[in-house]
C-alpha cells in the first residue's frame, strides 16, 4: 500500500469546485435533473425497483425534499428560468432545488450566480416561489 | 568538494587531458621526481590542484604537474606528506585514491603491466624499512630510469566522463579486512595500489587484477585479516565508494548545533545569530552554571550575592548540570546578564561561540519541510517578501522551490522561494494523508486549519485528528499504508472465538477488518483476536467438476475446516478482495491435466492429522468444537531463558508464544515456543513440534479397550509403514472395544474423543506419504453414526471397507464411489474383506503397510460377522449400507460430493415416526439385489408410506405403502426404499440426518437444483430460522392432508 | 447533484446465454450490474432509465464469451464540492454530526458548525442546539459539501453549516 503511484495528486487533473461551476469532465456539459425530476423517474419506471440501499435511500430523499409535486410545476419551473440565459444547468438545477428565497440567499449558496444582476434573480425566485407556492 | 559529482570527482582525479599511455609515463616520471624528493614542489603541485581543474589553457609543464598530483606514484608521496605533515588534508589522500583506481578503459593490458610494477613496488616498499633512505632513492631511481621518454602529446580534454568509468578491463578492486584504526598505517605499508577510506572502519580497497595477487601484497602484513576474505567490489560500486561526500556546513540561525569544545562540550544549542563574517555565531543553550564554586579567588558576581562560575578551575571539578538560569538567583543589568564573559538571557545562555567549535546537530522545521515538498503540493509563503502568496509547487531544486502563484496578484507566475519559507497549504475538504508523527499513515477529510495545525476527520476512525501541516500531504488514496498492527498481518486467519474464524481484510490504525467464516464482517481490536491461525497445511476437496455457482475466481488465502475456503481477489472492491466461500462450492482453475495427473492432491497432506492447528477440524467439524491448538496441555520443560529447568505445561498458545503454567508457583508465564521441549513421561525432552503427541493419543484411547493402547503405544519407532498398519489394527480394536462392551450408543464426550483421538494421532503416513486422509478419519467418522441408530455394528463393520477405497487413492476412488448408489447396492461387497481393496490399498505405501492391513482387517471383517447382532442379516445389502454411510462422514468433513444414503432401517427410525404417514419414498435396488425382489416390478416407484413399525431386530423392517399409482402394498421391504428428495420451493420435507434438525419438518426456502450433494436452504416449519441442509438428507413430505 | 448521463456498461456474456431469450437476460443483467453502484467518475448510479444500446455481442476469442458494450441512460448523482445541498441528519454525536443526502453520507464536524449551536450532551437524542435551533436525528439541514472521499463503493463527504443561509431548514 506504501507504493508511490498511489500518490495521485490531484493538481493535474481540473479540481471540482461546485461554487466555480467546474464540475469536472464528465458533468461540465452533463444534464441536471432537478429532485422532482428523480422523484418522477423513479416512481413511474417501468422496471420493478431495483433493491439497492443506494435506489431505497435516493427515493426516500427525493420524496423528502421535491419542492415540485407534478410534473407540469417542475417543467414550468425549468421554463422559467430558461428564460435567463446565463443560467447553467447546474444553476438552473440547484435554484429549483433549493428555491432561494432571495437573490443575496442564492447568490450565497450559489456562488456563481453573481454573473446574474440582484433585480432579475429576485424575479426569477419569486416566480419559483409563486409556482410553488400554487402547485395543485 | 563539497557537491562533489561523479563528473568533478573524475575531473580532478583524471586530468581531461590525458591518454592513457603518456599519463601513465607522465606518472612514472613524476615517480621519479618524486624520488628526488621534490617536496617543495609537491606542496605547489597541491595547491594548484585545488584549483579549477577545467583551465585546459595551462602550459604543458603545468599540466604536467597537475597530472603529476593524480598520478599513482604521487600516492606515495601524499602519504609520505601526511606522515610528515598531519596537517595535510585526508580530502588529499581520498582524491589520490581515486586517481589511482580509476582508469582509462582502453589501457588494461597497459594497466596490468603497470600493476605488476606496483606490486613489486609494494613489496619493495616493505622491505623499505630495513633499507636506508639512499638505497630506496637509487632503488627508485634505478627502477624508472629511462621511462621518461614519452611525454604528454596530446589533448584529451573531450573524453566523456563515463569513458573514465571503470569497466571490467580494469583492474579489480578488492576490498580487504583488516584491524580497524590501523587501515592507514596498513595503506602505507602497501604503499601502492591500495587505498583506504577513512569513512570505513576496518577495511582498506586494493586494485589489483586477481585476489592472489592482493593477498599477496597484503602477506605478512601485521593488521591485515585475510583470513577474512577479500572481496571483490562490484564494478558499479567502485565508483560511488571513491566519492568522497564532504558535508557543506552552513551554519545558519535557526540550526541545531552540537558544542564541539569547551564547558558545554556535547551540549545541543540553537543558533540565534551570526556575525558577519561568520566566524563567530550566537547560540542559545541550556547554560550549566555552577552556583556554589570553590573558592579560587575569582571574582564575585555583579551583584556579589552569588559566585561566578569558573571555567578554568572547572577541570577538577565536575561539570555543573544543565539547568535554566533562574535570575532570582543572579540580578543582572538591563536584560542581558553577564556572567564571567558569558551572557544570559531568558535563562538560556547565550553564548557566542567560534563557528569551528560548532557541528550543525539537525536542521529545524525548515528542513524537514523540504524533504516532504513534492511537486503539486499547494503551498504558501509564511516568511519573507512574498508572505502571504500561495501557489502550486512547479520544482523543486534543492532547497529552491518555484511555486506558480495562485492569487489575484501573482495569479500564474511562476515564483522561486527558498523551501524553508514556504509551508504546505490545505484547505477544509481537502483529503490528505498523514506522512510522518504519531498518525503517520492517517487519511481523513480535512475539517479545519488553523495556521499550521491541520484538523482532519480520519477516514478509518471517524475520528478528528489534528496534525501539523508540514506531516501531510495530499493523497486520494483511503486507508492505513501499514499492513501489520500488533502481532497480525493482512490477510492472517485469526481466531475470533471458538466457534469463528475469519480472515483480515483491511488493517486499521490500531484495529482490524475481518471477514468471517459466515461472511460477517467484524471490527476487531487485536486483543479480541485469540490466536492466530496457521492454514498452510489444511486442505479442502473442492467439488471435482460440479458446476461453481459462485462465478468468482480468487486465490485460496486461508482453509478453515475444511470447509471454509478464504479467497482473494484483487478485482473485487468489496471487503478488500477477501471473500469467504464453502470448499465444495469451488473448482480448481488450474488445468485439468494436473488435476488428474498423480494423486490430484497430496494424500498426505490430506491427513487432518497433520494439518496441524487446524487438525482439530476432523474433531471439530462434526462435532462442534472449537478447534484447538493441540500444543494445549501438552507437558513442557523451558530449556532456555528465565526459567530454563521449569517444569509446565502449555496452556494456551498464540503464534510463536505459548503461555506455560509452571508446576512450581503456579504460575503461568509467556515463553517463547522454541524455548520449550516437550516433556515425555520418560522425562526425555523431545522438540515440540515435531513430536506429535503421542503420549495424548494414548491417554485419550485409555478409555476405550485396553488392547488398543498395546500396539500403539509400541508403533512409536517402528517405520512409518509398518505403524500405519498397527494403526488399522488399533482402530479396529478400538471399534470392537466398544461393541464389545455392548454400549448402544456413545456419549457426545466420547464421540468427541473419537475424533480428537483422530485428529491427534500421529501420524504414521507422513513418512509413507500418500496416504488418504481417510483413515484418520476413518476411526473417527463412524462413531457418530454409531449412535445414531441401533446399527452400530454394521457401521463399525465398514471401517476395514474404508481403508480400503480410500488406501486406493481418493481420487480414482470416489468416481465410482459417488458414480451409482446402485452399486452398493449391489452384491458387490459380499466379501467382508474386499478383495478389490487389498491392491488399492497396497499401492500408497507398498511393503510395510500390506500385512498391516490385513491383519487389522480381517479381524473387523470377522467382527462385522459374529458382532452384527443388529444386522438383519448379513446379506450383501449389509455391507452395502454403511459404507456410502462411511463416505457421508467423510462428505461431512470434506465436503466430499459423495451421496449419503441413509441406513437400511431409516424409515422405522423413531425419530421420523411422527410424520411415517407422509413420507414419500422410491423403491430402489429391488433389480440389482440377487434373487429380484418381487421380480423388481416396482423398482423407481414412488409409493407414500401408509404404516411402518420396527420389527424385533433379527427380522426385515417392512412397511406398507400405497404407490402413486394407488396400488397399495403391505410388506414391502424398507431396505429398498429410498426418500425422495424434494425440489421445489415450500416444499416439506423431514430432515433424515442433520445433528440438530433430525426428525425435524423444514420447508425449502428455494427450489434445490440438480446435484443432490448441495445445500439447500431450509427453515423449521413456524420458524423464520434458516439452515442449510444437504439435500439428500431431505425426504419429501406429502402435503398434509388437511392442507390438500 | 442528480444527472442524467449517458454511459457504458460491458457485459460478458457465456455462451450458454446465446438464445431468445439473450436480450432479455442482457438487460436484466445490466439493471443489476449498475443500479447501486458507485464510482469515483460518475458518482452513484441510482438507476438505469433506458437502455439505448444493447450492443453487438463480439465473440472473444479462447474463451467464448460474448462481450456487449452496452450504452444506457441513468440518473447519476455526484456530490461536488461546494455544491449546497439538502439533507437528513442521520446521527448526532459529540465531534459533529452525519445527514443523508440520498445515498450520500456527509459529515459536518463540530468545527464547522456555528458556535452557537453546541452539543447537548444531555439530550436524547443527542443534538446540537443553541437558543432557537435544534439539530438532531431526522432535522432538515442546508449544508455545503467542502470535501469528497471516493471509496470504491462509496462517497463519504464532509459539509459545513457555518455559513450564511446554510443550516436547518423548515
Amino acid at each position: 500500500m506504501s507504493s508511490s503511484n498511489k500518490f495521485r495528486h490531484r493538481s493535474n487533473a481540473e479540481e471540482e469546485d461546485a461554487s466555480a461551476l467546474k464540475l469536472g469532465a464528465e458533468f461540465n456539459n452533463a444534464g441536471c435533473l432537478l429532485i422532482s425530476e428523480v422523484k418522477y423517474l423513479l416512481e413511474n419506471r417501468d422496471k420493478d425497483a431495483p433493491d439497492t440501499k443506494v435506489y431505497n435511500k435516493t427515493l426516500e430523499y427525493v420524496k423528502t425534499f421535491t419542492k415540485f409535486s407534478t410534473t407540469d410545476s417542475a417543467s414550468a419551473v425549468r421554463e422559467t428560468l430558461r428564460r435567463e440565459p446565463a443560467l447553467t444547468q447546474f444553476e438552473t438545477a440547484q435554484i429549483a432545488n433549493l428555491c432561494p428565497a432571495t437573490a443575496d440567499e442564492a447568490k450565497s449558496v450559489i456562488p456563481s450566480l453573481v454573473k446574474i444582476d440582484d433585480d432579475r434573480l429576485e424575479a426569477l425566485l419569486r416566480d419559483i416561489q409563486t409556482m410553488r407556492k400554487f402547485q395543485s | 568538494m563539497s557537491d562533489l559529482d561523479e563528473d568533478t570527482a573524475y575531473g580532478n582525479d583524471n586530468s581531461p587531458d590525458d591518454d592513457s599511455f603518456s599519463r601513465d609515463k607522465s606518472r612514472q616520471q613524476e615517480r621519479r621526481n618524486h624520488n628526488d624528493s621534490e617536496e617543495e614542489e609537491e606542496e605547489d603541485d597541491r595547491v594548484e590542484d585545488e584549483e579549477d581543474e577545467d583551465d585546459d589553457d595551462e602550459s604543458p609543464r603545468k599540466k604536467k604537474k597537475r597530472r603529476h598530483k593524480k598520478g599513482i606514484a604521487e600516492r606515495f608521496f601524499d602519504l609520505a606528506a601526511v606522515s610528515d605533515d598531519d596537517d595535510d588534508g585526508d580530502d588529499d589522500a581520498d582524491d589520490d585514491g581515486q586517481d589511482g583506481f580509476i582508469d582509462d578503459p582502453e589501457d588494461g593490458e597497459d594497466a596490468s603491466r603497470r600493476h605488476y610494477g606496483h606490486l613489486q613496488n609494494a613489496r619493495k616498499f616493505d622491505d623499505a624499512d630495513e633499507q636506508s633512505p639512499e638505497q630506496i632513492a637509487s632503488d627508485l631511481t634505478r627502477r624508472y630510469q629511462g621511462q621518461n621518454t614519452v611525454r604528454y602529446s596530446g589533448d584529451m580534454n573531450e573524453v566523456p566522463q563515463r569513458l573514465l568509468m571503470p569497466s571490467v578491463h580494469d583492474a579489480s578492486l578488492w576490498q580487504v579486512r583488516v584491524k580497524a584504526g590501523r587501515e592507514r598505517d596498513l595503506v602505507f605499508s602497501l604503499m601502492r595500489k591500495a587505498l583506504d577510506r577513512d569513512s570505513l572502519p576496518g577495511m582498506i580497497y586494493v586494485e589489483a587484477r586477481s585476489s592472489a595477487q592482493v593477498s599477496q601484497a597484503c602477506n605478512g602484513l601485521v593488521g591485515v585479516y585475510l583470513s577474512r576474505g577479500i572481496q571483490l567490489v562490484p564494478i558499479e560500486e567502485m565508483a560511488s565508494l571513491l566519492q568522497i561526500k564532504k558535508q557543506d556546513l552552513t551554519v545558519t540561525p535557526g540550526s541545531w548545533v552540537r558544542i564541539k569544545r569547551g564547558t558545554y562540550q556535547g551540549d545541543l544549542a540553537q543558533v540565534v545569530d551570526i556575525t558577519e563574517t561568520g566566524e563567530y555565531v550566537g547560540v542559545k543553550f541550556i547554560p550549566r552554571i555552577d552556583l556554589n564554586p570553590r573558592d579560587d579567588g575569582s571574582l564575585e558576581g555583579p551583584t556579589g550575592k552569588k559566585r561566578k562560575k569558573t571555567n578554568l578551575a572547572g577541570s577538577t571539578t565536575t561539570r555543573p548540570s544543565q539547568r535554566l538560569f533562574n535570575y532570582e538567583e543572579v540580578v543582572g543589568r538591563n536584560q542581558v546578564y553577564v556572567f564571567q564573559n558569558e551572557t544570559y538571557k531568558d535563562g538560556t545562555g547565550d553564548g557566542g561561540e567560534s563557528a569551528v567549535d560548532l557541528s550543525i546537530h539537525r536542521r529545524g522545521l525548515p528542513k524537514a519541510a523540504i524533504s516532504v515538498l513534492q511537486p503539486g503540493d499547494h503551498v504558501e509563503v509564511f516568511e519573507g517578501e512574498q508572505s502571504g502568496v500561495h501557489g502550486v509547487v512547479e520544482e523543486i531544486n534543492q532547497d529552491v522551490v518555484t511555486i506558480t502563484a495562485v492569487g489575484v496578484e501573482f495569479d500564474g507566475q511562476k515564483v522561486d522561494l527558498p523551501a524553508r519559507s514556504v509551508r504546505k497549504r490545505f484547505k477544509a475538504g481537502d483529503h490528505v494523508k498523514v506522512m510522518t508523527g504519531q498518525n503517520a499513515d492517517e487519511t481523513g477529510l480535512v475539517v479545519s486549519v488553523s495556521d499550521n495545525v491541520v484538523t482532519f476527520l480520519s477516514d478509518m476512525s471517524m475520528q478528528e485528528v489534528s496534525v501539523f501541516s508540514k506531516d501531510l500531504r495530499e493523497a486520494a488514496e483511503v486507508g492505513s499504508g501499514t499492513n501489520i498492527v500488533g502481532n497480525y498481518e493482512l490477510h492472517d486467519l485469526v481466531q475470533l472465538d471458538p466457534q469463528t474464524v475469519g480472515v483480515i481484510f483491511k488493517t486499521e490504525r490500531d484495529s482490524f477488518r475481518v471477514l468471517d467464516q459466515n461472511t460477517q464482517v467484524r471490527l476487531v481490536q487485536p486483543h479480541q483476536i485469540s490466536m492466530r491461525r496457521e492454514s498452510h497445511r489444511a486442505i479442502a476437496t473442492d467439488s471435482q467438476g460440479h458446476e461453481i455457482s459462485q462465478a468468482r475466481k480468487g486465490r485460496v488465502l486461508h482453509i478453515h475446516q475444511a470447509s471454509f475456503v478464504f479467497l482473494h481477489n484483487r478485482d473485487i472492491v468489496e471487503n478488500g478482495g477477501v471473500f469467504v466461500t464453502r470448499a465444495r462450492s469451488l473448482v480448481s482453475v488450474a488445468p485439468k491435466g494436473n488435476l488428474t495427473k498423480g494423486p490430484g492432491v497430496d494424500l498426505s497432506k490430506m491427513n487432518p492429522a497433520l494439518a496441524t492447528p487446524t487438525g482439530g477440524m476432523v474433531g471439530s467439524g462434526n462435532m462442534g468444537r472449537g478447534p484447538r491448538d493441540r500444543l494445549i496441555g501438552v507437558a513442557v520443560t523451558i530449556v532456555k531463558g528465565p526459567y530454563k529447568g521449569y517444569v509446565g505445561s502449555i496452556k494456551d498458545t498464540n503464534g510463536p508464544i505459548a503461555r506455560v503454567e509452571l508446576h512450581t508457583g503456579n504460575k503461568v508465564v509467556a515463553v517463547d515456543k522454541d524455548k520449550l521441549r516437550r516433556r515425555l513421561e520418560n522425562g526425555k525432552l523431545v522438540e515440540l513440534e515435531g513430536y506429535f503427541s503421542r503420549d495424548k493419543g494414548s491417554s485419550f484411547s485409555a478409555p476405550f479397550s485396553s488392547n488398543q493402547n498395546t500396539p500403539y503405544t509400541s508403533a512409536g519407532p517402528t517405520p512409518a509403514g509398518v505403524e500405519g498398519a498397527h494403526r488399522h489394527g488399533i482402530l479396529v480394536g478400538h471399534l470392537r472395544g466398544t461393541h464389545l462392551r455392548g454400549r448402544p450408543t456413545h456419549t457426545e464426550t466420547e464421540k468427541r474423543q473419537h475424533g480428537v483421538r483422530a485428529s491427534k494421532t500421529p501420524n504414521p503416513y507422513a513418512a509413507g506419504g500418500r496416504t488418504p486422509a481417510w483413515n484418520a478419519n476413518s476411526s473417527s467418522s463412524p462413531n457418530p453414526y454409531v449412535s445414531a441408530d441401533s446399527s452400530s455394528s454394521t457401521w463399525g463393520g465398514a471401517t476395514p471397507g474404508r481403508p480400503a477405497w480410500s488406501a486406493g487413492g481418493a481420487t480414482p476412488a470416489r468416481p465410482d464411489w459417488s458414480s451409482s448408489p446402485q452399486t452398493w447396492g449391489g452384491d458387490t461387497w459380499n466379501a467382508p474383506t474386499p478383495a478389490a481393496a487389498t491392491p488399492g490399498f497396497i499401492a500408497p505405501t507398498p511393503s510395510a503397510a500390506t500385512p498391516g492391513y490385513l491383519s487389522a482387517s480381517t479381524p473387523a471383517g470377522a467382527f462385522a460377522l459374529p458382532g452384527g447382532s443388529s444386522m438383519s442379516a448379513p446379506t450383501p445389502g449389509a455391507l452395502s449400507a454403511p459404507t456410502p454411510g462411511a463416505s457421508y462422514s467423510s462428505y461431512n468433513q470434506f465436503q466430499m460430493p459423495i451421496e449419503y444414503e441413509p441406513p437400511e432401517a431409516w424409515l422405522v427410525d423413531p425419530a421420523y415416526k411422527k410424520y411415517l404417514t407422509r413420507i414419500k419414498v422410491r423403491v430402489q435396488g429391488t433389480r440389482t439385489a440377487y434373487p429380484q425382489y418381487l421380480d423388481g416390478q416396482y423398482e423407481g416407484w414412488e409409493a407414500s408410506v401408509v404404516a411402518a413399525t420396527p420389527s424385533a431386530t433379527q427380522f426385515e423392517q417392512t412397511a406398507m405403502l400405497t404407490f402413486d399409482s394407488g396400488q397399495s402394498r403391505p410388506g414391502f421391504l424398507v431396505k429398498y426404499l429410498l426418500p425422495v428428495e424434494p425440489r421445489f420451493e415450500n416444499q416439506e420435507a423431514l430432515v433424515l440426518d442433520d445433528p440438530k434438525l433430525k426428525g425435524m419438518v423444514v420447508r425449502l426456502r428455494e427450489a434445490a437444483d440438480g446435484d443432490s450433494r448441495r445445500p439447500v436452504t431450509v427453515s423449521p416449519l413456524k420458524s423464520t430460522d434458516v439452515f442449510e441442509v444437504m439435500r439428500d438428507r431431505l425426504a419429501l413430505l406429502r402435503a398434509e392432508e388437511g392442507s390438500r | 447533484m442528480f444527472f442524467i448521463k449517458e454511459l457504458t456498461h460491458t457485459i460478458l456474456l457465456h455462451p450458454s446465454y446465446f438464445g431468445p431469450r439473450m436480450l432479455s437476460f442482457l438487460e436484466s443483467k445490466l439493471y443489476a450490474d449498475v443500479e447501486g453502484t458507485c464510482s469515483g467518475q460518475f458518482g452513484y448510479i441510482i438507476a438505469v432509465v433506458s437502455i439505448l444500446d444493447i450492443g453487438k455481442g463480439m465473440v472473444l476469442s479462447g474463451s467464448g464469451q460474448a462481450e456487449f458494450i452496452t450504452r444506457y441512460r441513468a440518473i447519476v448523482f455526484k456530490p461536488f464540492k461546494g455544491e449546497v445541498v439538502d439533507g437528513v441528519v442521520n446521527n448526532v454525536n459529540k465531534m459533529g454530526f452525519f445527514a443523508d443526502v440520498g445515498p450520500l453520507s456527509v459529515f459536518v464536524s463540530h468545527q464547522l458548525i456555528h458556535p452557537d449551536l453546541r452539543f447537548d450532551s444531555n439530550s436524547n437524542p443527542p443534538s446540537f442546539a443553541s437558543v432557537d435551533q435544534i439539530i438532531e436525528k431526522s432535522t432538515h439541514v442546508r449544508l455545503k459539501i467542502v470535501g469528497t472521499r471516493v471509496d470504491a463503493t462509496e462517497i463519504f463527504a464532509i459539509g459545513t453549516i457555518k455559513e450564511d443561509h446554510l443550516g436547518v431548514i423548515d
